[in-house]
Protein backbone atom coordinates (compact mmCIF):
# COMPACT_ATOMS: atom_id res chain seq x y z
CA UNK A 1 0.00 0.00 0.00
CA UNK A 2 1.31 3.40 -0.96
CA UNK A 3 2.09 5.99 1.68
CA UNK A 4 -0.97 7.87 2.95
CA UNK A 5 -3.16 5.46 1.09
CA UNK A 6 -6.58 4.50 2.36
CA UNK A 7 -9.46 2.34 1.25
CA UNK A 8 -12.99 3.56 1.77
CA UNK A 9 -16.27 1.68 2.10
CA UNK A 10 -18.54 1.93 -0.94
CA UNK A 11 -21.71 2.28 1.12
CA UNK A 12 -20.22 5.18 3.11
CA UNK A 13 -18.46 7.05 0.33
CA UNK A 14 -21.21 9.66 0.29
CA UNK A 15 -20.27 10.72 3.83
CA UNK A 16 -16.79 11.53 2.51
CA UNK A 17 -18.04 13.51 -0.50
CA UNK A 18 -18.08 10.60 -2.97
CA UNK A 19 -14.34 10.33 -3.60
CA UNK A 20 -13.13 8.05 -6.37
CA UNK A 21 -9.97 5.99 -6.62
CA UNK A 22 -7.16 8.52 -6.88
CA UNK A 23 -9.07 11.27 -5.09
CA UNK A 24 -7.08 13.21 -2.53
CA UNK A 25 -8.44 14.72 0.65
CA UNK A 26 -7.33 15.45 4.16
CA UNK A 27 -7.85 13.58 7.39
CA UNK A 28 -6.85 15.68 10.41
CA UNK A 29 -4.75 18.00 8.19
CA UNK A 30 -2.90 15.09 6.66
CA UNK A 31 -3.20 14.49 2.93
CA UNK A 32 -4.50 11.13 1.99
CA UNK A 33 -5.28 9.34 -1.27
CA UNK A 34 -8.03 6.87 -2.00
CA UNK A 35 -6.51 3.75 -3.46
CA UNK A 36 -9.50 1.47 -3.33
CA UNK A 37 -13.21 1.20 -2.68
CA UNK A 38 -14.36 -1.82 -0.71
CA UNK A 39 -17.80 -3.35 -0.98
CA UNK A 40 -18.48 -3.70 2.76
CA UNK A 41 -21.82 -3.57 4.59
CA UNK A 42 -22.92 -0.25 5.91
CA UNK A 43 -22.23 0.30 9.61
CA UNK A 44 -24.93 1.07 12.17
CA UNK A 45 -23.06 4.20 13.38
CA UNK A 46 -22.97 7.51 11.55
CA UNK A 47 -19.18 7.99 11.34
CA UNK A 48 -17.57 6.80 8.08
CA UNK A 49 -14.89 4.14 8.16
CA UNK A 50 -11.60 4.24 6.25
CA UNK A 51 -9.20 1.34 6.06
CA UNK A 52 -5.40 1.46 6.16
CA UNK A 53 -2.49 -0.15 7.99
CA UNK A 54 -2.02 0.49 11.67
CA UNK A 55 1.31 2.25 11.09
CA UNK A 56 -0.19 4.62 8.53
CA UNK A 57 -3.21 5.30 10.66
CA UNK A 58 -0.94 6.84 13.28
CA UNK A 59 -0.09 9.66 10.84
CA UNK A 60 -3.73 10.78 10.78
CA UNK A 61 -4.35 10.78 14.48
CA UNK A 62 -3.34 13.22 17.21
CA UNK A 63 -0.40 11.71 19.14
CA UNK A 64 -2.03 12.18 22.55
CA UNK A 65 -5.18 10.30 21.62
CA UNK A 66 -5.58 6.71 22.66
CA UNK A 67 -6.92 5.59 19.38
CA UNK A 68 -6.57 1.88 19.09
CA UNK A 69 -9.94 0.24 19.58
CA UNK A 70 -9.21 -3.24 18.48
CA UNK A 71 -6.93 -5.30 16.31
CA UNK A 72 -8.60 -7.74 13.97
CA UNK A 73 -6.53 -10.86 13.67
CA UNK A 74 -6.96 -14.27 12.13
CA UNK A 75 -5.14 -17.37 13.37
CA UNK A 76 -2.76 -19.13 11.03
CA UNK A 77 -4.11 -22.19 9.36
CA UNK A 78 -4.21 -25.11 11.76
CA UNK A 79 -3.87 -23.02 14.92
CA UNK A 80 -6.97 -23.17 17.16
CA UNK A 81 -8.53 -19.79 17.83
CA UNK A 82 -8.63 -20.52 21.59
CA UNK A 83 -4.84 -20.96 21.58
CA UNK A 84 -4.37 -17.61 19.82
CA UNK A 85 -6.69 -15.88 22.30
CA UNK A 86 -4.85 -17.36 25.27
CA UNK A 87 -1.54 -16.35 23.76
CA UNK A 88 -2.61 -12.74 23.11
CA UNK A 89 -3.93 -12.42 26.64
CA UNK A 90 -0.74 -13.84 28.11
CA UNK A 91 1.65 -11.83 25.95
CA UNK A 92 -0.04 -8.42 25.92
CA UNK A 93 -2.23 -8.46 29.00
CA UNK A 94 -5.07 -7.22 26.79
CA UNK A 95 -8.46 -8.72 26.24
CA UNK A 96 -8.94 -11.04 23.30
CA UNK A 97 -12.19 -12.44 21.99
CA UNK A 98 -13.51 -14.68 19.29
CA UNK A 99 -15.73 -13.06 16.67
CA UNK A 100 -18.87 -14.20 18.42
CA UNK A 101 -17.66 -13.12 21.87
CA UNK A 102 -16.75 -9.71 20.51
CA UNK A 103 -20.15 -9.34 18.84
CA UNK A 104 -21.91 -9.98 22.16
CA UNK A 105 -19.42 -7.80 24.00
CA UNK A 106 -20.25 -4.90 21.65
CA UNK A 107 -23.99 -5.48 21.85
CA UNK A 108 -23.87 -5.65 25.63
CA UNK A 109 -21.95 -2.38 25.67
CA UNK A 110 -24.61 -0.63 23.61
CA UNK A 111 -27.41 -2.15 25.63
CA UNK A 112 -25.86 -1.13 28.95
CA UNK A 113 -24.30 2.21 28.11
CA UNK A 114 -26.46 3.89 25.50
CA UNK A 115 -30.11 4.97 25.17
CA UNK A 116 -30.62 2.77 22.13
CA UNK A 117 -32.41 -0.10 23.91
CA UNK A 118 -34.69 2.33 25.74
CA UNK A 119 -35.55 4.23 22.56
CA UNK A 120 -36.11 1.11 20.50
CA UNK A 121 -37.84 -0.65 23.42
CA UNK A 122 -40.21 2.28 23.88
CA UNK A 123 -40.97 2.34 20.17
CA UNK A 124 -41.63 -1.39 20.14
CA UNK A 125 -43.82 -1.17 23.26
CA UNK A 126 -45.83 1.65 21.70
CA UNK A 127 -46.18 -0.30 18.47
CA UNK A 128 -47.34 -3.35 20.42
CA UNK A 129 -49.88 -1.36 22.45
CA UNK A 130 -51.19 0.59 19.47
CA UNK A 131 -51.28 -2.55 17.31
CA UNK A 132 -53.19 -4.46 19.98
CA UNK A 133 -55.55 -1.52 20.49
CA UNK A 134 -56.34 -1.09 16.80
CA UNK A 135 -56.66 -4.81 16.14
CA UNK A 136 -58.76 -5.28 19.30
CA UNK A 137 -61.07 -2.44 18.38
CA UNK A 138 -61.47 -3.84 14.87
CA UNK A 139 -62.31 -7.32 16.10
CA UNK A 140 -64.63 -5.95 18.77
CA UNK A 141 -66.42 -3.84 16.17
CA UNK A 142 -66.73 -6.95 14.04
CA UNK A 143 -68.23 -8.87 16.97
CA UNK A 144 -70.71 -6.04 17.62
CA UNK A 145 -71.61 -5.74 13.97
CA UNK A 146 -72.22 -9.47 13.70
CA UNK A 147 -73.87 -9.93 17.06
CA UNK A 148 -77.13 -11.18 15.57
CA UNK A 149 -75.27 -13.80 13.55
CA UNK A 150 -73.36 -14.98 16.60
CA UNK A 151 -76.67 -14.98 18.48
CA UNK A 152 -78.30 -17.02 15.72
CA UNK A 153 -75.46 -19.54 15.79
CA UNK A 154 -75.72 -19.80 19.58
CA UNK A 155 -79.47 -20.29 19.35
CA UNK A 156 -78.97 -23.02 16.75
CA UNK A 157 -76.72 -24.90 19.15
CA UNK A 158 -73.17 -23.79 18.38
CA UNK A 159 -71.10 -24.26 21.53
CA UNK A 160 -69.02 -21.53 23.16
CA UNK A 161 -65.86 -23.49 22.33
CA UNK A 162 -66.68 -23.45 18.62
CA UNK A 163 -67.40 -19.71 18.73
CA UNK A 164 -64.01 -19.10 20.40
CA UNK A 165 -62.33 -21.19 17.71
CA UNK A 166 -64.12 -19.17 15.02
CA UNK A 167 -62.99 -15.84 16.47
CA UNK A 168 -59.40 -17.00 17.01
CA UNK A 169 -59.20 -18.50 13.53
CA UNK A 170 -60.41 -15.27 12.03
CA UNK A 171 -58.00 -13.25 14.13
CA UNK A 172 -55.00 -15.44 13.30
CA UNK A 173 -55.82 -15.54 9.60
CA UNK A 174 -56.00 -11.75 9.51
CA UNK A 175 -52.79 -11.52 11.58
CA UNK A 176 -50.91 -13.96 9.37
CA UNK A 177 -52.02 -12.16 6.22
CA UNK A 178 -50.82 -8.91 7.78
CA UNK A 179 -47.55 -10.53 8.82
CA UNK A 180 -47.05 -11.92 5.31
CA UNK A 181 -47.75 -8.58 3.67
CA UNK A 182 -45.51 -6.74 6.18
CA UNK A 183 -42.64 -9.22 5.87
CA UNK A 184 -42.94 -9.20 2.10
CA UNK A 185 -42.84 -5.41 1.92
CA UNK A 186 -39.86 -5.34 4.30
CA UNK A 187 -38.06 -7.92 2.17
CA UNK A 188 -38.75 -5.95 -1.00
CA UNK A 189 -37.47 -2.83 0.72
CA UNK A 190 -34.34 -4.65 1.89
CA UNK A 191 -33.66 -6.02 -1.56
CA UNK A 192 -34.29 -2.68 -3.24
CA UNK A 193 -31.96 -0.65 -0.99
CA UNK A 194 -29.11 -3.14 -1.45
CA UNK A 195 -25.93 -3.42 0.59
CA UNK A 196 -24.36 -0.18 -0.64
CA UNK A 197 -27.25 2.16 0.12
CA UNK A 198 -27.45 4.86 2.77
CA UNK A 199 -29.70 2.64 4.88
CA UNK A 200 -28.27 -0.10 7.07
CA UNK A 201 -30.73 -2.98 6.58
CA UNK A 202 -30.41 -6.35 8.23
CA UNK A 203 -33.28 -8.78 8.69
CA UNK A 204 -32.18 -12.11 10.14
CA UNK A 205 -34.70 -14.95 10.44
CA UNK A 206 -34.77 -14.49 14.22
CA UNK A 207 -36.33 -11.05 13.67
CA UNK A 208 -39.04 -12.55 11.47
CA UNK A 209 -39.69 -15.27 14.07
CA UNK A 210 -39.95 -12.71 16.88
CA UNK A 211 -42.26 -10.56 14.76
CA UNK A 212 -44.48 -13.58 14.08
CA UNK A 213 -44.70 -14.35 17.80
CA UNK A 214 -45.52 -10.68 18.48
CA UNK A 215 -48.23 -10.67 15.78
CA UNK A 216 -49.80 -13.85 17.15
CA UNK A 217 -49.64 -12.34 20.64
CA UNK A 218 -51.41 -9.21 19.40
CA UNK A 219 -54.05 -11.38 17.66
CA UNK A 220 -54.67 -13.35 20.84
CA UNK A 221 -54.81 -10.27 23.07
CA UNK A 222 -57.05 -8.36 20.68
CA UNK A 223 -59.47 -11.29 20.35
CA UNK A 224 -60.13 -11.54 24.08
CA UNK A 225 -62.61 -8.66 24.18
CA UNK A 226 -64.61 -10.08 21.28
CA UNK A 227 -64.54 -13.57 22.77
CA UNK A 228 -65.83 -12.21 26.07
CA UNK A 229 -68.56 -10.26 24.27
CA UNK A 230 -69.70 -13.24 22.22
CA UNK A 231 -69.62 -15.67 25.14
CA UNK A 232 -71.73 -13.31 27.26
CA UNK A 233 -74.13 -12.70 24.41
CA UNK A 234 -77.65 -13.91 25.17
CA UNK A 235 -78.84 -15.88 22.15
CA UNK A 236 -82.25 -14.29 22.76
CA UNK A 237 -80.79 -11.16 21.14
CA UNK A 238 -81.70 -12.73 17.78
CA UNK A 239 -85.38 -12.38 18.61
CA UNK A 240 -85.15 -8.61 18.96
CA UNK A 241 -85.97 -7.71 15.38
CA UNK B 1 -85.17 -37.68 21.93
CA UNK B 2 -84.89 -41.04 23.61
CA UNK B 3 -83.84 -39.79 26.97
CA UNK B 4 -84.09 -36.37 28.47
CA UNK B 5 -80.64 -35.22 29.67
CA UNK B 6 -82.16 -33.19 32.47
CA UNK B 7 -84.83 -35.59 33.60
CA UNK B 8 -88.31 -36.47 32.35
CA UNK B 9 -91.88 -35.62 33.15
CA UNK B 10 -93.61 -38.79 34.32
CA UNK B 11 -95.54 -39.54 31.12
CA UNK B 12 -95.95 -36.83 28.50
CA UNK B 13 -99.20 -36.90 26.54
CA UNK B 14 -98.53 -38.63 23.23
CA UNK B 15 -99.90 -35.79 21.11
CA UNK B 16 -98.15 -33.04 23.03
CA UNK B 17 -95.11 -31.36 21.48
CA UNK B 18 -94.47 -28.84 24.24
CA UNK B 19 -96.04 -27.59 27.42
CA UNK B 20 -95.43 -24.75 29.82
CA UNK B 21 -96.87 -24.85 33.29
CA UNK B 22 -96.98 -21.82 35.59
CA UNK B 23 -93.92 -20.31 33.97
CA UNK B 24 -92.61 -17.02 35.36
CA UNK B 25 -89.82 -14.87 34.03
CA UNK B 26 -88.80 -11.78 35.96
CA UNK B 27 -86.31 -9.08 35.09
CA UNK B 28 -84.78 -6.76 37.69
CA UNK B 29 -85.56 -6.71 41.40
CA UNK B 30 -87.81 -4.92 43.91
CA UNK B 31 -88.85 -1.54 42.48
CA UNK B 32 -87.43 -2.35 39.04
CA UNK B 33 -89.06 -5.79 38.86
CA UNK B 34 -90.67 -6.58 35.53
CA UNK B 35 -92.79 -9.70 35.19
CA UNK B 36 -92.26 -10.59 31.55
CA UNK B 37 -94.03 -13.91 32.05
CA UNK B 38 -96.53 -14.12 34.85
CA UNK B 39 -97.71 -17.69 35.27
CA UNK B 40 -97.95 -18.91 31.70
CA UNK B 41 -99.74 -22.17 30.96
CA UNK B 42 -99.64 -23.34 27.37
CA UNK B 43 -99.70 -26.56 25.41
CA UNK B 44 -98.46 -27.07 21.87
CA UNK B 45 -99.71 -30.15 20.05
CA UNK B 46 -97.83 -32.26 17.58
CA UNK B 47 -98.71 -31.45 13.99
CA UNK B 48 -100.15 -28.05 14.76
CA UNK B 49 -99.20 -24.54 13.77
CA UNK B 50 -99.72 -22.36 16.82
CA UNK B 51 -99.73 -18.60 16.53
CA UNK B 52 -98.73 -16.59 19.57
CA UNK B 53 -100.24 -13.12 19.26
CA UNK B 54 -100.48 -10.03 21.39
CA UNK B 55 -99.35 -6.41 21.63
CA UNK B 56 -95.70 -5.37 21.77
CA UNK B 57 -94.11 -6.00 25.15
CA UNK B 58 -96.67 -8.59 26.25
CA UNK B 59 -93.99 -11.29 26.57
CA UNK B 60 -94.36 -13.28 23.33
CA UNK B 61 -90.67 -13.24 22.48
CA UNK B 62 -89.72 -14.01 26.06
CA UNK B 63 -92.09 -16.96 26.02
CA UNK B 64 -90.55 -18.23 22.79
CA UNK B 65 -87.03 -17.82 24.20
CA UNK B 66 -87.92 -19.68 27.40
CA UNK B 67 -89.67 -22.44 25.45
CA UNK B 68 -86.58 -23.26 23.44
CA UNK B 69 -84.11 -22.82 26.28
CA UNK B 70 -82.27 -19.73 25.23
CA UNK B 71 -83.58 -17.85 28.25
CA UNK B 72 -83.90 -19.33 31.72
CA UNK B 73 -87.32 -19.11 33.33
CA UNK B 74 -87.48 -17.77 36.87
CA UNK B 75 -89.82 -20.64 37.78
CA UNK B 76 -92.21 -23.12 36.25
CA UNK B 77 -92.03 -26.30 34.20
CA UNK B 78 -91.19 -26.36 30.49
CA UNK B 79 -91.33 -29.59 28.58
CA UNK B 80 -90.55 -30.13 24.92
CA UNK B 81 -91.07 -33.62 23.46
CA UNK B 82 -90.63 -35.17 26.88
CA UNK B 83 -87.56 -33.19 27.91
CA UNK B 84 -87.74 -30.88 30.91
CA UNK B 85 -85.97 -27.90 29.37
CA UNK B 86 -85.98 -25.98 32.65
CA UNK B 87 -83.92 -28.72 34.29
CA UNK B 88 -81.15 -28.83 31.70
CA UNK B 89 -77.71 -27.31 32.18
CA UNK B 90 -76.61 -24.61 29.73
CA UNK B 91 -74.51 -27.15 27.86
CA UNK B 92 -77.42 -29.58 27.65
CA UNK B 93 -79.67 -26.78 26.45
CA UNK B 94 -77.23 -26.01 23.65
CA UNK B 95 -77.28 -29.66 22.56
CA UNK B 96 -81.04 -29.82 23.01
CA UNK B 97 -81.60 -26.79 20.75
CA UNK B 98 -79.21 -28.19 18.17
CA UNK B 99 -81.04 -31.54 18.07
CA UNK B 100 -84.66 -30.60 18.59
CA UNK B 101 -85.44 -27.05 17.47
CA UNK B 102 -85.33 -25.16 14.21
CA UNK B 103 -85.24 -21.37 14.32
CA UNK B 104 -86.64 -18.80 11.94
CA UNK B 105 -85.95 -15.15 12.67
CA UNK B 106 -87.57 -11.88 11.66
CA UNK B 107 -84.38 -10.61 10.04
CA UNK B 108 -83.56 -14.03 8.51
CA UNK B 109 -79.98 -13.89 9.93
CA UNK B 110 -78.47 -15.60 6.91
CA UNK B 111 -74.68 -15.32 6.93
CA UNK B 112 -73.93 -12.80 4.18
CA UNK B 113 -70.68 -14.41 3.04
CA UNK B 114 -72.28 -17.81 2.43
CA UNK B 115 -74.48 -18.94 -0.46
CA UNK B 116 -78.03 -20.15 0.13
CA UNK B 117 -76.89 -23.78 0.11
CA UNK B 118 -74.02 -23.07 2.50
CA UNK B 119 -76.33 -21.16 4.85
CA UNK B 120 -78.75 -24.08 4.91
CA UNK B 121 -75.83 -26.44 5.51
CA UNK B 122 -74.78 -24.59 8.70
CA UNK B 123 -76.98 -26.61 11.12
CA UNK B 124 -75.69 -29.84 9.53
CA UNK B 125 -72.11 -28.64 9.95
CA UNK B 126 -72.91 -27.96 13.61
CA UNK B 127 -73.94 -31.64 13.72
CA UNK B 128 -70.46 -32.53 12.36
CA UNK B 129 -71.86 -33.66 8.99
CA UNK B 130 -69.06 -33.51 6.38
CA UNK B 131 -69.10 -30.40 4.15
CA UNK B 132 -69.97 -32.12 0.85
CA UNK B 133 -72.81 -34.15 2.36
CA UNK B 134 -74.11 -31.10 4.24
CA UNK B 135 -74.22 -28.91 1.14
CA UNK B 136 -75.81 -31.70 -0.89
CA UNK B 137 -78.56 -32.18 1.74
CA UNK B 138 -78.96 -28.41 1.91
CA UNK B 139 -79.62 -28.27 -1.85
CA UNK B 140 -82.29 -30.98 -1.50
CA UNK B 141 -83.98 -29.05 1.31
CA UNK B 142 -83.86 -25.83 -0.70
CA UNK B 143 -85.61 -27.70 -3.50
CA UNK B 144 -88.36 -28.67 -1.04
CA UNK B 145 -89.15 -24.99 -0.49
CA UNK B 146 -88.94 -24.13 -4.17
CA UNK B 147 -85.49 -22.57 -4.12
CA UNK B 148 -83.61 -25.12 -6.22
CA UNK B 149 -82.65 -22.42 -8.73
CA UNK B 150 -81.15 -20.13 -6.07
CA UNK B 151 -78.81 -22.50 -4.24
CA UNK B 152 -75.64 -20.65 -5.22
CA UNK B 153 -77.01 -17.14 -4.65
CA UNK B 154 -75.73 -14.97 -1.82
CA UNK B 155 -78.42 -13.55 0.51
CA UNK B 156 -78.01 -10.01 -0.82
CA UNK B 157 -79.07 -11.24 -4.26
CA UNK B 158 -82.34 -12.68 -2.91
CA UNK B 159 -85.66 -10.96 -2.22
CA UNK B 160 -87.05 -10.89 1.32
CA UNK B 161 -89.41 -13.77 0.58
CA UNK B 162 -86.61 -15.83 -0.95
CA UNK B 163 -84.35 -15.14 2.02
CA UNK B 164 -87.10 -16.26 4.36
CA UNK B 165 -87.54 -19.47 2.37
CA UNK B 166 -83.80 -20.09 2.68
CA UNK B 167 -84.18 -19.50 6.41
CA UNK B 168 -87.06 -22.00 6.48
CA UNK B 169 -84.89 -24.55 4.68
CA UNK B 170 -82.13 -23.91 7.21
CA UNK B 171 -84.58 -24.52 10.06
CA UNK B 172 -85.85 -27.74 8.41
CA UNK B 173 -82.61 -29.29 7.22
CA UNK B 174 -81.89 -31.24 10.40
CA UNK B 175 -85.53 -32.37 10.59
CA UNK B 176 -86.18 -30.80 14.02
CA UNK B 177 -89.42 -31.69 15.77
CA UNK B 178 -90.22 -28.16 16.90
CA UNK B 179 -89.83 -25.04 14.77
CA UNK B 180 -90.07 -21.63 16.38
CA UNK B 181 -90.45 -18.44 14.37
CA UNK B 182 -90.22 -14.86 15.49
CA UNK B 183 -92.29 -12.52 13.33
CA UNK B 184 -91.45 -14.42 10.14
CA UNK B 185 -93.56 -12.13 7.95
CA UNK B 186 -92.76 -8.78 9.58
CA UNK B 187 -90.18 -7.87 6.95
CA UNK B 188 -92.31 -9.13 4.05
CA UNK B 189 -95.20 -7.70 2.04
CA UNK B 190 -98.66 -9.30 2.31
CA UNK B 191 -98.41 -11.54 -0.75
CA UNK B 192 -94.92 -12.78 0.12
CA UNK B 193 -95.99 -13.32 3.72
CA UNK B 194 -98.86 -15.52 2.52
CA UNK B 195 -96.50 -17.50 0.29
CA UNK B 196 -94.11 -18.05 3.19
CA UNK B 197 -96.94 -19.26 5.45
CA UNK B 198 -98.11 -21.57 2.69
CA UNK B 199 -94.64 -23.08 2.64
CA UNK B 200 -94.92 -23.57 6.41
CA UNK B 201 -98.22 -25.39 6.09
CA UNK B 202 -97.41 -27.47 3.04
CA UNK B 203 -93.72 -28.24 3.42
CA UNK B 204 -92.70 -27.75 7.03
CA UNK B 205 -95.63 -28.98 9.08
CA UNK B 206 -95.82 -32.74 9.62
CA UNK B 207 -97.87 -34.91 11.94
CA UNK B 208 -94.91 -35.18 14.33
CA UNK B 209 -93.63 -31.66 14.06
CA UNK B 210 -95.06 -28.52 15.65
CA UNK B 211 -94.57 -24.92 14.65
CA UNK B 212 -94.88 -21.97 17.02
CA UNK B 213 -95.02 -18.56 15.40
CA UNK B 214 -94.86 -15.27 17.28
CA UNK B 215 -96.57 -12.63 15.20
CA UNK B 216 -98.30 -9.28 15.12
CA UNK B 217 -99.39 -9.85 11.57
CA UNK B 218 -103.15 -10.36 11.49
CA UNK B 219 -102.91 -11.15 7.75
CA UNK B 220 -101.54 -14.58 8.57
CA UNK B 221 -103.94 -15.52 11.39
CA UNK B 222 -105.89 -17.71 8.98
CA UNK B 223 -102.88 -20.06 8.68
CA UNK B 224 -102.82 -21.00 12.36
CA UNK B 225 -104.49 -24.13 13.72
CA UNK B 226 -104.83 -22.34 17.03
CA UNK B 227 -104.12 -18.83 18.20
CA UNK B 228 -102.83 -18.06 21.70
CA UNK B 229 -103.60 -14.54 22.92
CA UNK B 230 -101.07 -12.96 25.24
CA UNK B 231 -101.40 -9.87 27.39
CA UNK B 232 -99.10 -8.64 30.14
CA UNK B 233 -97.12 -11.85 30.41
CA UNK B 234 -100.17 -14.14 30.53
CA UNK B 235 -102.01 -16.33 28.09
CA UNK B 236 -105.57 -15.04 27.96
CA UNK B 237 -106.82 -17.93 25.92
CA UNK B 238 -106.05 -20.35 23.13
CA UNK B 239 -108.64 -20.41 20.35
CA UNK B 240 -109.26 -21.88 16.98
CA UNK B 241 -108.89 -19.34 14.21
CA UNK B 242 -112.72 -19.11 13.89
CA UNK B 243 -113.11 -18.38 17.60
CA UNK B 244 -110.29 -15.89 17.42
CA UNK B 245 -111.87 -14.10 14.48
CA UNK B 246 -115.11 -13.71 16.45
CA UNK B 247 -113.21 -12.40 19.48
CA UNK B 248 -111.26 -9.93 17.36
CA UNK B 249 -114.43 -8.71 15.72
CA UNK B 250 -116.09 -8.19 19.08
CA UNK B 251 -113.02 -6.35 20.35
CA UNK B 252 -113.09 -4.08 17.30
CA UNK B 253 -116.81 -3.39 17.79
CA UNK B 254 -116.25 -2.47 21.44
CA UNK B 255 -113.32 -0.23 20.53
CA UNK B 256 -115.41 1.43 17.80
CA UNK B 257 -118.31 2.08 20.19
CA UNK B 258 -115.96 3.50 22.80
CA UNK B 259 -114.47 5.82 20.22
CA UNK B 260 -117.94 6.97 19.19
CA UNK B 261 -118.86 7.57 22.82
CA UNK B 262 -121.56 4.89 22.88
CA UNK B 263 -122.01 2.53 25.86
Amino acid sequence: MKQNAIIIGKAESEKLGNPKVGSIFEINNTETRVVGIADVPRDFLSNPFVYTTYTRSLFYLPPDLKTLLYVLAAPKKGVPVETVIASIRKTTGLAAYTENQYRWHTMTYYLENTGIPINIGLSLTLVFIIGTGIAGQTFYAFALQNERFFGALKAMGVSGKTLIQMILLQSFVVGLIGFGVGSGLAAIFGLSVGPSSKVAFDAPWQLAALSLIAVLGICLASSLASIRRVLRLEPAVVFHG
Amino acid sequence: MDEAPGGKQPTPLPDLAASLHDVHKNYGEASTLVRALDGVDLEVRRGELLLLVGPSGCGKTTLLSVLCGILDATSGAIEVYGTRVDQLTQEQKTTFRRDTIGFIFQQFNLLPSLTSAENVAVPLLIHQVPWETAVSQARETLAEVGMEDRTEFFPEKLSGGQQQRVAIARAMVTRPRLIVCDEPTAALDGTTGHMVLQVFREKVLTSERAIVIVTHDSRIFSFGDRIADMRDGRILGVHSQQEHAVIEERALQIAGRQKAGQP
